[in-house]
């Protein structure tokens, strides 16, 4: 009965090391570098001093999927693309993370045609929507 | 400026170099022709393209040596429901012409890529969108859509939202 008994019960190392890593996670989530329309312009902006997304930790864009956490999906998802960015989104490591920023990639924005993807949820999960960061869907 | 009548009688039309050569190589090629807000547009025979735009190319008083543009024009329900345009630009003589050809029964016309490499990507271009194939083409293939596609999404009976 040395003064290691017992210790372990509450599983307190464990809790630990998931507290850190996602503390890790949440306060360094490295983008993919990737745009597709007009708004890949909104989001380098948002990368630049002005607006500074370094804020959250994401100022590292990274040039592979293999090494990012996260995959803005900025702009217009043509069809023909959509595989693409599928596969790009198959490449990244888990735990990984989609957003999906403005109308367009969302829901189609005002392109209902048939070249466009009506909304990249249709490929890939995304944690965010432009509605629900509004509380609107 | 007020709109002058477009011209469409060719012996009006005569001292154009482009129109007065093919007329002198073989007039039964020639359909028409319209002088419209200072552009001539020629009406070509479709059989004849290919062996008219390598005559406008080959021009030694003019030559057509740049081939501006290829696209086609859906003109559904009427008929001949297709209609190829080409643009020529002469850069020594800083004239232009407009060729264009009816397609009546079949959506088909002879490429002229063989002429100016350029009609390559054109005619791509209009066989993805249009479904207008080109006899003689060396890579007829789909451009812009997925190469999976059905359908030719640029024609009139064609729904902008498509088939989903």
């Amino acid at each position: 009965m040395g003064w290691l008994q017992n210790k372990f019960e509450k599983n307190f190392l464990i809790t630990t090391v998931d507290y850190v890593f996602n503390w890790a996670r949440k306060s360094a989530v490295w983008p993919m570098t990737f745009g597709l329309a007009c708004c890949a312009i909104e989001m380098i902006a948002s990368s630049t001093a002005r607006f500074d997304i370094a804020r959250f930790g994401s100022e590292v864009f990274r040039p592979s999927p293999r090494q990012s956490d996260l995959m803005i999906v900025a702009g217009t998802v043509t069809l023909k693309m959509a595989p693409v960015v599928k596969r790009i989104y198959d490449q990244m490591p888990d735990p990984k993370w989609v957003i999906s920023m403005g109308a367009c990639s969302s829901v189609g924005g005002p392109f209902n045609t048939y070249a466009v993807l009506q909304g990249v949820d249709k490929i890939v999960p995304t944690v965010l929507r432009p509605a629900q960061a509004a509380g609107q869907d | 400026m007020p709109l002058v009548p477009a011209i469409t009688e060719l012996d009006q039309l005569k001292g154009h170099p482009a129109l007065a050569k093919m007329l002198a190589w073989n007039s039964e090629a020639v359909e028409g022709a319209k002088f419209d807000r200072d552009e001539l547009t020629i009406y070509i025979e479709r059989s004849s393209i290919r062996e008219v735009c390598s005559l406008l190319r080959d021009d030694r008083d003019c030559p057509f040596n740049f081939l501006v543009d290829v696209t086609c024009v859906d003109w559904y329900p009427k008929q001949p429901r297709f209609e190829i345009v080409y643009h020529l630009l002469s850069i020594t003589r800083k004239e232009r012409v407009r060729l264009k050809v009816r397609l009546g029964d079949s959506p088909e016309v002879d490429s002229v890529t063989s002429v100016w490499p350029a009609a390559n990507y054109f005619e791509r271009e209009v066989y993805d969108l249009f479904g207008v194939r080109f006899n003689g083409h060396p890579y007829l293939r789909r451009l812009l859509m997925p190469e999976d596609w059905e359908g030719y999404p640029l024609r009139k009976d064609y729904p902008v939202e498509g088939y989903r």
